[in-house]
């Protein structure tokens, strides 16, 4: 690992039992996120994108197994901590801001208090302190009249406004990485720029690194610098950013950048994917695209193949683009 | 759920401090029983709490030359069979049905809310014997309970409040237990979570506050019962000893004279009957204002 690495996960496996058997939903994932790097995992749902995010902090249900695996946090094996140690970097190392801002603060707590809570957890500050760290904090994402809003509650803010907030406590303890699941879901498209538009300047400016975890192409090319493709759990294809849109390898990638609408193309229809996501309870042995796949053949069949540099910069887990076919 | 919809209510009625406190008078208003459960039982709480100044006579002072006295402008409701004042015993009675009562069900409320948010937020093996544990107890009959333990116990105030509180927990545990599991969906938990909180900050700052509802509504009815209890425990004579006045021992001490001085059980069973109603009319008036899902109702 160079020093660049901030985070980089090896071969994780994550596994839930339950009643109608194993889930296999996170299977031999390894990706590595380089410091002040906008990272993205991008997949459908039900691909394993967000229980890789929540593995990572280790805050999985606990049906859930982490069968192998190592996660490297500057250095130290996250999967090996007690939980007292990984309660100490949630939030103060690495922190998360989740899909949907109306429900991810308790409202029956001020911004300010849920902030200043997530603040006193990891450092003991005066109350005067706190107060103007969270003002601070506020400012920084562009929340006007910081000073008045943070005493208020979170019905008062609007969604786009909530998610700034979540924003602001994410950062409340200068964390290194940022793990972002689906922060612009829930919310309409000009806030979702805006959004975008802040965590670009919470990189430039702070030096964080963001993991981007989204179903929403769009949003990785505005924001991400490296990508992964998640697909049935497994990771199909890892590319910089430019590469994977200019020139995509595997399958899965090519259909998914196709299916982007567009409006500067004379198309009629939206393009889809026939098929289906295969059932997370019975994944193939062979390659998970092939049943859906246009270029499998023979070769395909024979047990899922693995993540394999083609490029420079880019590897892909598709027997037929590693040969060069695709 | 709850949240959006109350949340949602304030967001469209409150303008500023002043509608917002009209809101909150003009939903009392819709929902009287809240005032009228109220009002009565702050009646017989500043009845216990200035006994000693508005009671007309010394509870405990004997008269045996005027006992079984007919009402008169004396005595409002006569004296009883050692001639002591009845009215004033009445009003003394009510220290000994709030102080019993109410204490049981804070005891109650207090382990059943630990008791229940351990079970349901921690869950596995642990929700399994607490649950199982649980269903025990309710397999009892709060009141059944309560006798048996004063037998064992002895009278007494003290054990008559932990006799009177365990029956109660397991209701009180149980209810916690289920708002709970639906508190700990909530996505600020996980975000809590993600902030590095340790589970029992998590439990304490966001679980609890949000399965309080059902547990003060609850716990307001059970204060109704827990009174039921008491004085059926003093009745059977297995409450607090005498002298001290209790008003199940007053309507058992009139059940000798029942033909010919009924006011001395009655005006006792009428006494337990406006305490347990006033109880249970906040309670119910709090469900209502409580319960989002007669949140249209409530508004008009």
């Amino acid at each position: 690992m160079t020093s660049k690495s901030l985070i980089s996960v090896e071969r994780l496996q994550v596994h839930f039992s339950t009643t109608r058997g194993l889930l296999r939903a996170v299977n031999n994932v390894s990706f590595e996120v380089n410091r002040g790097e906008a990272y993205g995992i991008v997949g459908e749902s039900g691909s394993g994108k967000s229980v890789t995010a929540l593995s990572i902090l280790r805050i999985l249900p606990p049906t859930s197994r982490i069968g192998f695996g190592e996660i490297l946090f500057n250095g130290r094996n996250l999967l090996s901590l007690s939980d007292k140690e990984m309660r100490a970097i949630r939030g103060r190392e690495i922190s998360m801001i989740f899909q949907d801002p109306q429900s991810s603060f308790d409202p029956i707590f001020t911004i300010s208090n849920q902030i200043g809570e997530a603040v006193s957890i990891h450092r003991k500050l005066v109350t005067k302190e706190r107060d103007k760290h969270i003002t601070m904090l506020l400012r920084s994402v562009g929340i006007p009249e910081p000073e008045i809003r943070k005493n208020h509650y979170p019905h008062q803010f609007s969604g786009g406004m909530k998610q700034r907030a979540m924003s602001a406590m994410a950062l409340s303890n200068s964390p290194e990485l940022i793990i972002a699941d689906e922060p612009t879901t829930s919310l309409d498209v000009t806030i979702q720029a805006q959004i975008i538009e802040l965590f670009r300047n919470l990189i430039k400016e702070l030096g964080v690194s963001i993991l981007l975890i989204t179903h929403d192409m769009g949003l990785i090319a505005e924001l991400c610098d490296s990508v992964s493709v998640m697909y049935a759990g497994y990771i199909v294809e890892t590319a910089d950013v430019y590469s994977l849109f200019r020139n995509p390898r595997h399958p899965y990638t090519r259909a998914l950048i196709d299916s982007i609408p567009r409006l500067d193309l004379d198309k009629d229809k939206l393009v889809s994917i026939p098929g289906r996501v295969p059932d997370p309870l019975n994944i193939p042995h062979f390659c998970v695209f092939q049943p859906r796949c246009n270029f499998s053949t023979d070769i395909c069949l024979g047990g899922m193949p693995e993540l394999l540099q083609v490029r420079e910069g880019t590897k892909v887990a598709c027997y037929r683009a590693q040969r060069g076919d695709l | 759920m709850k949240h959006s919809a109350s949340s949602h209510s304030r967001l469209t009625l409150t303008e500023g401090v002043h509608s917002k406190q009209r809101n909150k008078l003009l939903l009392i208003r819709r929902n009287p029983r809240i005032l009228i459960g109220l009002f009565v039982i702050l009646g017989f709480l500043s009845c216990a709490v200035f006994a000693p100044w508005i009671s007309p006579y010394d509870p405990f002072k004997m008269d045996l030359l005027n006992k079984y006295s007919q009402p008169s402008k004396e005595h409002l409701i006569g004296t009883d069979y050692i001639g002591r004042d009845i009215l004033s015993r009445l009003i003394w009675g009510t220290r000994v049905s709030l102080y019993t009562s109410v204490l049981a069900i804070s005891c109650a409320a207090a382990f059943g809310i630990l008791l229940g948010v351990t079970a349901g937020f921690f869950g596995g093996k642990l929700d399994i014997i607490i649950s199982r544990f649980i269903d025990i107890m309710l397999a009892l009959p709060a009141f059944i309970m309560a006798i048996v333990l004063m037998g064992i116990l002895g009278r007494g105030l003290l054990n008559m409040i932990i006799a009177i509180g365990l029956g109660m927990l397991p209701r009180l545990a149980r209810v916690v237990r289920g708002s709970t599991l639906r508190a700990k969906e909530n996505e600020f938990v996980e975000a809590a979570r993600s902030f590095g909180y340790g589970d029992w900050r998590i439990i304490f700052r966001h679980i609890i506050p949000h399965s309080l509802n059902p547990v003060v509504v609850y716990a307001t009815l059970l204060l109704g019962s827990a009174v039921m209890i008491e004085a059926g425990l003093s009745f059977l004579g297995l409450g607090v000893p005498p002298p001290t006045p209790t008003w199940g021992q007053m309507v058992s001490e009139g059940m000798d004279v029942m033909r010919d001085l009924p006011w001395i059980s009655t005006t006792a069973g009428l006494f337990i009957v406006i305490l347990v109603l006033g109880f249970n009319l906040l309670g119910d008036g709090l469900r209502d204002h409580l319960d989002p899902r007669l949140g249209g109702r409530v508004q008009g």
